[in-house]
């Protein structure tokens, strides 16, 4: 085969093997799953997840490290799920939340009703890698 | 054979450009788009948006889990006065609005109508019953209105402050839950929000 024919096959390949993930799916019960991130994040990491029920709804608590020594900003929100994996209410709205630089930030949430018995915590930061988690 | 061939290729073409365009069910002048309602609004520091939804969401998360809305089945709340003690136009009725909208939908609180919806409630009765127009049986009686057990009432203040280009607002939030019978104050809970903008360039 020509040599300038292999280039844009490589290429081509290149291209859709970065479409294809190469991680494999997270753990259930582990952090990873329980949390989507929107591009994965250089600084900011979620270090600790727990949930519990009080007065009937699931509260949840995570802890986010910042491990760079500048501020980051983050924005989070929940997503709360019932036992057959609905969405339970409407969207929450987006929370921005400023993280100093070596800090453990808590976040806390209470789930909207009841029928909440799962959750996924979603986070964005605009200082990330920009690669697909 | 020469026209079938050329009849194809057109064909072969003209479906694959029309694949391509994907046309979306919208009529725009292209000036104007959908966002998302839910994300971050830094547009200006004034009052906004997310500074509503993230109290509703904070203020009805706190009192769900309240000691004395916990401890009894589905209790009976109303909403009272939120007075805007901040130097700029906010309507603090939204904002309880959303907080009872995001209670109502937990299905562990009731709400009583509050002193804005009450002229509307009465209206209602004497419509039922005094115009002669509903059949006795099937009317709702009067004297028969349930009284809240709990109020919520609140304020929320901004302390603004300017050096430069720089402006600092401040707002605090306050929200606090009364036993209408003993007048007792059982919860109150605040948020504070802090926003600083910069108008300098460089």
């Amino acid at each position: 085969m020509h040599p300038f024919k292999i280039v844009p096959l490589a290429i081509a390949l290149s291209l859709l093997s970065g479409c294809a993930s190469h991680k494999p799916p997270p753990r259930p019960g582990s952090i990873h799953a329980k949390v989507e991130q929107l591009s994965e994040m250089s600084y900011l990491q979620i270090t600790d997840l727990r949930a519990v029920k009080r007065n009937h709804l699931l509260t949840v608590q995570a802890e986010i490290n910042n491990t760079d020594s500048d501020n980051q900003q983050l924005y989070y929100r929940f997503k709360w799920l019932d036992a057959d994996g609905f969405t339970v209410g409407s969207e929450e709205t987006w929370k921005p939340v400023l993280v100093y630089a070596y800090q453990k930030q808590t976040l806390t949430a209470v789930a909207p009703s009841p029928q909440a018995t799962d959750f996924r915590l979603v986070v964005q930061s605009p200082d990330n890698t920009g690669d697909l988690p | 054979m020469y026209n079938y061939s050329n009849a194809f290729k057109a064909t072969t073409i003209a479906l694959l450009l029309s694949g391509c365009a994907t046309q979306s069910p919208t009529l725009s002048s292209g000036n104007v788009e959908y966002g998302d309602s839910k994300a971050v609004e830094t547009l200006t520091n004034e009052f906004g948006s997310t500074d509503l939804q993230t109290i509703a969401e904070s203020m009805a998360g706190s009192l769900l889990q309240s000691a004395p809305l916990a401890a009894k089945q589905r209790p009976l709340v109303t909403v009272a006065d939120v007075k805007n003690r901040t130097s700029e136009y906010i309507d603090t009725k939204s904002i309880t609005d959303s907080i009872r909208a995001k209670i109502l939908k937990s299905g562990l609180v009731r709400f009583a109508v509050d002193t804005s919806a009450m002229q509307t409630q009465v209206e209602e009765l004497t419509r039922q019953n005094q115009t002669g127009l509903y059949k006795k049986s099937k009317s709702k009686k009067m004297g028969n209105m349930e009284g809240a057990d709990f109020r919520i009432e609140g304020s929320i203040t901004s302390i603004v402050k300017r050096a430069g280009d720089v402006k600092d607002v401040y707002y605090k939030f306050s929200l606090q839950l009364v036993d209408n019978e003993s007048g007792i104050m059982e919860w109150a809970d605040e948020k504070e929000i802090r926003k600083t903008s910069n108008k300098s360039m460089f």
